[in-house]
């Protein structure tokens, strides 16, 4: 295939498999998921278990107490790299007009030098967590193919924009039908790994947060 | 044509203007410069292909401004359009522009050198001129 | 026989001087993009080049490219061409002559097999026999095939003879196909754009006139000298682009500001030809210097390219529908699968069998 059809096809028929894929799978496992439900608490509630869950869910996006001690690579390298990821995804006038296509919404995005910095930095951070998973012997010791499976995924968009943006490794149209690939691929394989915490993450921290305040316990 | 006066639009410079030298310009400057240089050492001259630069019309200008006007003006009609020869306000730095039969000009080129090639007289031509006068001289008196 | 007459004997002959003759070297470098270094060689060269017969078949198309070409604002150039071939067919050209240009076509082909440079503008149809485009009576595929076997080397002007251009689009109801898919024995320059910028064919004919081979090629047969590039690599609104200011639609601020017509659908990015250098007019414009986003007419199917004003980064074909139904998938397999688990878990349940004390007994007795 020529890399003007390659790219034809990943804005195309790819795309469609992708959306189909991607959607399915996110909505059959929160459906699941949320129809698992919980086990009965026979307990009496003693604060507002709804509210608490909700609070969590915010609450925990900010640092724990003590995790700067205990591990400041992670939790460092954590922070840059999903700020990072959605900033370039979200700011990066390219993607805005994918998103306007999609959705018919525009939003100002940032300078495009801006954007590249943050890339730089994302990717950075990225190698820096792999790194230490597989040089720390307890990280090492728990760390399965998924783990290094979500990673690559989550990679592999960050460093081909970067080289396309840049005109590096490969012909530009090449490049750009990689990177779009590339982003198929992380969808694709998205609902059946870890990754889902991008949208389970709302459930868990809930139901976290609401048992805790059932127990009367702030989390 | 009317109304185009009227489309209120502005004219954005993608570089700095105002006396200062214009990117584009300064560095076809400083090329010239070399080959200046090179002319004076070896008395080889070069010739640089205006068209083949990406010039905007605002840096075209500026190179017309930074290298001024001089003493010689030279045109050539040679019966497929004039071609105008000037040499600029830096001697030996000769703007060639070769114009077509409708006006535009269809090559131009700056040439570092103490004279054009197309403003010697070429031997061929120089040959064809001797046979015509010999046919002259022949025909008159013998 | 007699010698064939040269380049240089036929000016001569036409009371050309020297100087002339050494201006249209110079002309002719610049324009086939060459450094005025390699004058005295294209000299030497023009100078002994024979009048190759050229046959320019027209066949699928508008007639965009011959308008190009012969209504260039630099008609030197194209006489220069005209002067240098003797072009013995174009049936627009010569279409006063019906038949009689038929007869010189085949006497040509015949007189210099092997030898002479064959055009092609348009594509081919090919469903049905072709019978969706003939000339006198015969199909283009026909003529193309004969044309074809006695040719030097054959150059595709226009997107359509490149690439298929708009008759090859979705659905491509006559099968037209470029040049490229049917003669696979000849070396063919493809020179793309829709049209191709006039100084861009008249370089290329020229290359293959003063040289008498053709130029180097890129990996889609277009001469790299012309096609090398990107229109993004050298556009002039690229301060713009990497600023983040885009006109948003067209006549807004940004749009008569000058800045980056990403947004709106330029594929300068994609697009390889040398508009944002060699301009359009004889160097007066081109179209994102006036205002509207690049076609990418010079590159493949870019008809079919996802639209005109849709960036380059947007979906080609529609997605809602499909996500609705993935969605609607998704929540029923998802019922099911819960409603599943649930069940096991419920039998799980009731199958459960609480242990007594006398089991446990029974148990420690055995």
């Amino acid at each position: 295939m020529s890399p003007e059809e390659l790219l034809a096809w990943a804005r195309g028929p790819g795309l469609q498999i992708t959306v189909v894929i991607f959607l399915l799978g996110i909505t059959v496992r929160l459906t699941e998921m949320w129809l698992l439900g919980r086990a009965t608490d026979f307990a009496a509630a003693r604060k507002g278990g709804a509210a608490a869950g909700w609070r969590t869910v915010f609450h925990r996006s900010l640092p724990t107490p003590g995790v700067m001690k205990q591990a400041p690579l992670v939790f460092i390298g954590g922070y840059i790299f999903h700020l990072g990821f959605l900033i370039t995804l979200v700011f990066f006038v390219p993607h805005i007009e994918l998103f306007h296509g999609l959705w018919g919404m525009r939003w100002p995005g940032l300078p495009g030098s801006l954007v590249d910095l943050t890339a730089v930095v994302t990717i950075a951070a990225m190698i820096a967590l792999l790194v230490h998973r597989l040089v720390d012997p307890v990280r090492r010791f728990l760390s399965n193919s998924g783990d290094y499976i979500a990673w690559t995924v989550s990679f592999l968009p960050l460093i081909t924009g970067y080289l396309a943006v840049h005109r590096l490794a490969l012909p530009y149209t090449q490049m750009l039908a990689i990177h779009i690939l590339s982003v198929e691929l992380l969808l694709v394989v998205l609902p059946f790994t870890k990754l889902i915490h991008t949208f389970s993450f709302i459930f868990s921290r809930w139901y976290n947060g609401a048992m805790a305040g059932r127990k009367g316990v702030a989390s | 044509m009317n109304g185009l006066e009227d489309i209120s639009i502005s004219i954005v410079e993608t570089t700095s203007t105002s006396g200062e030298l214009r990117a584009n310009v300064r560095a076809i400057l400083h090329e010239i410069e070399t080959l200046l240089g090179k002319l004076l050492e070896s008395g080889e001259g070069d010739i640089i292909d205006i068209r083949s630069l990406p010039l905007l019309p605002a840096d075209y200008e500026g190179l017309e401004g930074a290298l001024g006007g001089g003493e010689v003006y030279a045109e050539i009609d040679g019966g497929n359009g004039p071609t105008v020869i000037v040499e600029t306000g830096m001697p030996g730095v000769w703007w060639v522009s070769h114009y077509g039969d409708s006006d535009e000009i269809i090559a131009e080129f700056i040439e570092v050198t103490r004279i054009p090639e197309l403003l010697m007289s070429p031997p061929e031509d120089i040959d064809d001129g001797l046979e015509r006068l010999r046919m002259q001289l022949a025909d008159a008196g013998h | 026989m007699n010698k064939p007459i040269t380049l240089g004997d036929q000016l001569k002959q036409q009371g050309i001087s020297r100087r002339s003759f050494l201006k249209l070297c110079a002309v002719t470098t610049s324009m086939m993009a060459l450094p005025p270094a390699m004058i005295p060689r294209v000299a030497a060269a023009l100078e002994k080049a024979l009048r190759p017969s050229v046959i320019w078949l027209s066949f699928q198309e508008c007639t965009g490219c011959t308008e190009s070409l012969t209504r260039s604002h630099a008609p030197t150039l194209e006489s220069l061409i005209f002067n240098a071939i003797s072009l013995d067919y174009h049936h627009t050209l010569q279409a006063a002559s019906g038949t009689a240009a038929e007869a010189a076509r085949e006497k040509a082909m015949e007189k210099f097999y092997g030898k002479y440079l064959l055009i092609v503008d348009g594509s081919i149809p090919t469903r049905d026999n072709g019978i969706y485009s003939t000339i006198a009576g015969r199909t283009n595929l026909d003529m193309l095939q004969e044309a074809a076997a006695g040719a030097a080397a054959i150059v595709a002007v226009g997107t359509c003879a490149a690439f298929g251009g708009i008759p090859y689009a979705r659905p491509n109801p006559t099968g037209a196909v470029p040049v490229s898919e049917l003669v696979k024995d000849k070396p063919i320059i493809n020179v793309s754009g829709c049209p191709p910028i006039p100084v861009v064919i008249t370089g290329v004919l020229a290359h293959y006139l003063t040289f008498g081979e053709i130029p180097p090629l890129d990996s889609l047969g277009r001469p790299s000298a012309f096609f090398g590039e990107s229109i993004h690599d050298r556009c002039y609104r690229r301060p713009f682009y990497d600023q983040g200011k885009f006109a948003k639609s067209f006549d807004d601020e940004g749009a008569r500001n000058g800045w980056c017509l990403y947004e709106l659908g330029c594929k300068g990015p994609t697009t390889h030809n040398a508009c944002a250098t060699t301009k359009w007019n004889g160097g007066a414009s081109f179209p994102i210097e006036s205002g509207h986003p690049c076609l990418g007419c010079s590159e493949p199917n870019f008809w079919d390219a996802g639209g005109f004003y849709e960036a380059l980064s947007t979906a080609t074909r529609p997605l809602s529908s499909w996500a609705g139904a993935a969605v609607a998938a998704g929540a029923v397999a998802g019922a099911a699968i819960g409603a599943s688990s649930l069940r096991k878990r419920a039998t799980a349940k009731r199958a459960h069998h609480r242990v007594t004390a006398e089991e446990l007994q029974q148990k420690e007795d055995v």
